[in-house]
């Protein structure tokens, strides 16, 4: 068999090679370039008419500065960062609607010294946000996962500030019943986010 | 080309093989979803949809095409009438996509009777037609694609042996290591961050996402990509044979 592998065939495995890296590049390009269509019937999976004209007209006129910072930035577990994503892509679409009225970002709970941690944690808690206990099946030594399923809403409102924290995820959660809860929750942030503004 | 694509096919409908992998997909199928009592049970589900079904065919696909594909190179390597192939007008690829497009006409045959569910669930409903058709239609795409895939996937395992067995034992766990298996990877948690992107890499993932009623461009460069992937490789191992 060696004998036969010639030049000819060297080519061929080259150009395999090279189709196999397009490939790759091809998808890592339509990941960050992907459009969706909903086909639903009910649009379950886009924003509601209300919320669009809200965040078009409203927003855009009074250049209300809106910003939306959620507390699951850092590592997260693969079930909680589908959850993460698809909470960015309907941020995306808040802000683009908005014109950049809207701002968002992401927090990392666990990040810095001790002190820093604890003073978000209590920050979270004394707003009447509830923690999520989760035992991740890791078997590394840090199995126990406690995540904060918030954001905070910081809007102004004829020249004043207002700060509101909003529970995404009911504590004591079951990472496997993530579809249903995931619907929930979209519907909940488009439901407070358009109430809360107005 | 043609002429390889109509004798494969009649291949397939001439003899008993095509027909066995039609009936019991049917029969399987509506088993499952209409007779039997188990939670796949149509009739017995709360809600008029086909959520079950697309549910149930990824399996059923999962045994039945690598059993159809296994023959296709396989064969023609033992006997040797890839040789007699070869030195036909017909360019290697033009070979190879014949094959394959007969497992795929094979596919669209055995998935067309299925309408008549849709057609049931639509006038069953309460009121009739609550049935989400556009999200039936997209999760009708993406078995199709996914059985695609799994063609692809069988063609390949296909061309690298001589033998049927293993070419239909090598596709089948190949077609499962990819749909499940790098899903079920992905739940360990072992692998920190890379966790997510080993999760996006498996059919269940593109096929589930698919399901809800949303297409998402990305979910179908995956699909296309992993057939193009698939059919590439066997070319190259046919190539690789032909010295």
């Amino acid at each position: 068999m060696n004998n036969k592998i010639s030049k000819f065939n060297l080519y061929q495995w080259l150009i395999m090679v090279i189709i196999l890296a397009a490939i790759v590049l091809i998808n890592v390009i339509s990941y960050y370039t992907a459009f969706k269509i909903d086909m639903t019937e009910d649009q379950r999976y886009s924003l509601s008419e209300g919320t669009k004209k809200y965040l078009r007209g409203t927003i855009k006129k009074q250049q209300a500065e809106t910003r939306i910072d959620v507390y699951l930035g850092g590592e997260v577990p693969s079930e909680l960062r589908m959850f993460r994503n698809s909470i960015e892509e309907k941020l995306k679409e808040f802000q683009y609607l908005a014109d950049d009225n809207i701002k968002y970002g992401f927090i990392n709970p666990s990040e810095g010294s001790e002190e820093d941690q604890r003073v978000v944690e209590e920050e979270l808690i004394n707003n009447g946000i509830k923690p999520l206990y989760l035992k991740y099946k890791v078997n590394s030594n840090n199995p126990d996962l406690n995540i904060y399923p918030a954001a905070k809403l910081t809007y102004s409102e004829g020249g004043q500030m207002f700060t509101e924290y909003i529970q995404l995820i009911e504590g004591n959660w079951v990472p496997k019943n993530r579809i249903d809860i995931q619907e929930l929750v979209r519907r909940k942030i488009i439901e407070r986010a358009t109430n809360d503004l107005e | 080309m043609r002429a390889l694509y109509f004798k494969e096919l009649s291949s397939f409908l001439s003899s008993t093989i095509g027909y066995v992998f039609i009936l019991i997909y049917l029969i399987a199928s509506g088993l499952f979803h209409w007779i039997m009592s188990s939670p796949t049970n149509l009739l017995q589900g709360a809600e008029a949809d086909l959520i079950p079904f697309f549910y149930m065919s990824p399996f059923l696909f999962l045994i039945l095409i690598p059993a159809i594909t296994m023959k296709s190179f396989a064969e023609e390597r033992r006997t040797g009438t890839i040789e007699l192939l070869f030195t036909r007008p017909i360019s290697d690829f033009g070979i190879l996509i014949a094959k394959y497009l007969a497992g795929v006409t094979l596919l669209l045959i055995a998935l067309i009777p299925t309408i008549t569910y849709y057609i049931s669930m639509y006038y069953l409903g309460k009121p009739v037609g609550i049935i989400d058709g556009g999200a039936t239609l997209t999760s009708y795409v993406g078995l199709f694609l996914l059985g695609c895939v799994f063609v692809a996937i069988g063609i390949f395992a296909s061309s690298i042996t001589s033998s049927q067995i293993i070419a239909f034992i090598i596709a089948l766990s190949l077609c499962w290591f990819l749909f499940d298996g790098l899903n079920i990877l992905g739940d360990f948690g072992q692998f920190g961050d890379f966790d997510f992107f080993i999760k996006n890499l498996s059919l269940s993932y593109h096929y589930e996402s698919i399901q809800k009623g949303v297409v998402n461009s990305n979910d179908l460069v995956f699909f296309i990509s992993e057939i193009f992937l698939f059919l590439f490789i066997a070319l190259t191992v046919l190539k690789t044979l032909k010295r």
